[in-house]
């Protein structure tokens, strides 16, 4: 009988001896390539996303409205394709199960008008439906993505961000109380006068300033649309900061929090709001911090986390420091900061604050995990399928063609989308 | 190229072993031996925190079983988006050797006794790390490194018995 076994350890040597062995110099190369493209790849995303100039075409979506019967399952509708890869440019879930997306087709060129939208929606992750087109304004001066706001399980509003008036939150806005079958127009004044004392719940906060001001603003607010209608309010009282950037939607524990200048300084400050944006909680960070931030907060068992990044010469997001707080905000501790000579975290998304206690930040596609309250990080083998954001239902992470949800940041369900 | 001595180190005691780990789940020698210099080029970027993990070597095979399983990952939503069953890739000509018919033996084996065997006869990882790998128990991977020895040694007595 032949002796495998020894014939096993004969061919492992055989085949250790005749793979290719690459010169050293070969790796630390390709990790320079590396590099480059993922600079690149970043750089080609953010693009995607960001504000370009005033659109000369004008665009125009009919949309009928519904028959006077029982209301019909969502139609599948599928307009023809104007060019470009279609790619979901949002995704937000109403509970574990159920969510919209909204998938975006012909953005493409230099200057590209508005991209057509398409709603659809699951209730169960694992199939998707077209709940319809969604009317993109006639507008020439707004962006070419829109912004998806779920208010509640069939109430939403698309918001087109104005893009002469930096410091006005929408410009254009759409709203829908029965699923995506129909909208309608809301009108979004220059600047939202109309102030309420506490944020409504499932709204979310955008930046926007109490007078007009194209460039700067001194009377910096928050603005979001009401429930019930999509009309545009301020928070009637925004925490004490300059150029203050809100989360749009609260930590899981119910945390608002914004990140902003103490003012006349230079001092960076975080507001924690644990009562619906009606007063604030405002402290200076006692951290080395460069000018240019965001920051991004999670919540789990009462403790806020907070990543902070900056971008480099080059643009790309470096993750600075991660943050810590235990009493609602009043105290900040900085955990973790990049080691002197440790290469550069260019970490794009949230923070993931999980049921387990750990907290993981992803350098995609790869994730770090840490076991000891965000002091310490390690490679944990996990791979995401692309940058997690917090959702009020869970975390999410958006891939390509699919992605996956977690309710907890510990369980983790994978899911595919239909781009055609 | 200023590396340090241990990162050189690393790469050249570990560099064929973790080959053969990522051959263990690929199936692919050629994309073995992409992903083993990827895994190597990551670990390059953060050899400041490779340098200070409790195995360096565990921390790139971390690495290389990631994308050895993004890679699977990928064919299989591709074999899925394009309604077509998964099927092994196609085995790459063997290495010259004089044990042509065994590793020929093992190509043949399915997907899941080849990857038990290559991970641990020839990537000559410890049951245990077989069984984290694939995330299968210990016992799981005892049985099928049993089944698959019987079937490699049937196969081998089948070929020396057509020679003869």
């Amino acid at each position: 009988m032949p002796d495998v076994e020894r014939q096993l350890s004969i061919l492992r040597d055989e085949l250790r001896a005749a793979v290719p062995e690459p010169d050293l110099g070969a790796v630390v190369e390709r990790h320079r390539q590396r590099r480059t493209r993922r600079r690149m790849q970043i750089g080609a995303v953010a693009a995607v996303l960001a504000v370009s100039g005033v659109v000369p075409i004008l665009r125009q979506l009919d949309v009928e409205p519904p028959p006077a019967t029982p209301p019909a399952p969502p139609t599948v509708t599928t307009l023809p394709a104007t060019g470009g890869t279609p790619f979901i440019s949002q995704m937000s879930f109403v509970d574990e199960d159920s969510g919209y997306a909204l998938r975006c087709e012909g953005l493409e060129g230099d200057d590209p008008p508005p991209c057509q939208l398409t709603l659809l929606a699951t209730d169960d992750l694992e199939s998707w439906v077209e709940a319809g087109p969604v009317p993109v304004p006639e507008r020439t001066d707004i962006d070419h993505l829109g912004r998806l706001i779920v208010l509640g399980p069939d109430e939403l509003v698309v918001d087109w961000a104005n893009l002469g008036e930096q410091t006005s939150s929408a410009s254009a806005r759409v709203h829908s109380d029965d699923g995506g079958r129909t909208w309608r127009n809301v009108p979004v004044p220059a600047v939202v006068t109309d102030a309420v004392p506490a944020i409504p719940e499932g709204a979310q906060l955008q930046r926007a300033c109490a007078t007009s001001a194209p460039y700067s603003c001194s009377t910096p607010t928050f603005t979001f649309a009401l429930p019930g209608s999509g009309a545009a309010a301020v928070l009637a009282d925004p925490p004490p900061l300059a150029n203050p950037v809100p989360g749009e939607i609260p930590t899981a524990d119910g945390h608002w929090w914004a990140l902003g200048h103490v003012p006349g300084t230079a001092r960076w400050a975080f507001s924690v709001s644990t009562d619906d944006g009606r007063t604030w909680t405002t402290t200076p960070l006692d951290a080395d911090l460069p000018q240019n931030l965001w920051a991004s907060v999670v919540s789990q068992g009462g403790i806020l986390y907070a990543s902070v990044s900056g971008a480099d010469p080059l643009g790309d997001n470096e993750l600075q420091a991660i943050l810590r707080s235990e009493d609602d905000g009043r105290t900040w501790r900085q955990t973790w900061k990049l080691a002197e000579g440790e290469d550069l975290v260019q970490s794009v998304g949230t923070l993931v604050a999980a049921a387990d206690g750990t907290v993981s930040f992803d350098e995609f596609p790869w994730t770090y995990t840490s076991t000891d309250g965000a002091r310490t990080f390690e490679l944990d083998g996990r791979e995401r399928l692309g940058p997690v954001s917090w959702t009020r239902a869970g975390y999410l992470a958006l891939g390509d063609r699919s992605g996956e949800f977690s309710p907890d940041g510990v369980d983790w369900r994978q899911f595919e989308i239909p781009l055609e | 190229m200023t590396t340090g001595d241990w990162f050189a180190s690393l790469y050249q005691g570990s560099y064929r072993s973790l080959v053969l780990t990522a051959y263990g789940l690929t199936g692919d020698l050629g994309e073995a031996e992409e992903i083993t210099q990827e895994a190597f080029a990551v670990a390059y970027g953060r050899r400041t925190r490779v340098e200070g993990a409790d195995s360096p070597e565990a921390w790139v095979r971390t690495v290389v079983v990631n994308l050895a399983r993004r890679r699977g990952r990928r064919r299989a939503m591709l074999d899925r988006l394009l309604r077509r069953g998964a099927a092994d890739p196609e085995p790459p000509p063997a290495p010259a050797g004089e044990h042509l018919d065994l590793h020929a033996a093992i190509r043949g084996l399915s997907r899941e006794y080849r990857a038990a065997v290559v991970l641990h006869y020839l990537a000559d990882l410890p049951v245990e790390e077989v069984g984290s790998i694939l995330d299968i128990p210990v016992g799981t991977v005892k049985s099928r490194l049993s089944r698959a020895r019987a079937a490699l040694a049937e196969q081998l007595r089948t070929e020396e018995a057509d020679r003869a």
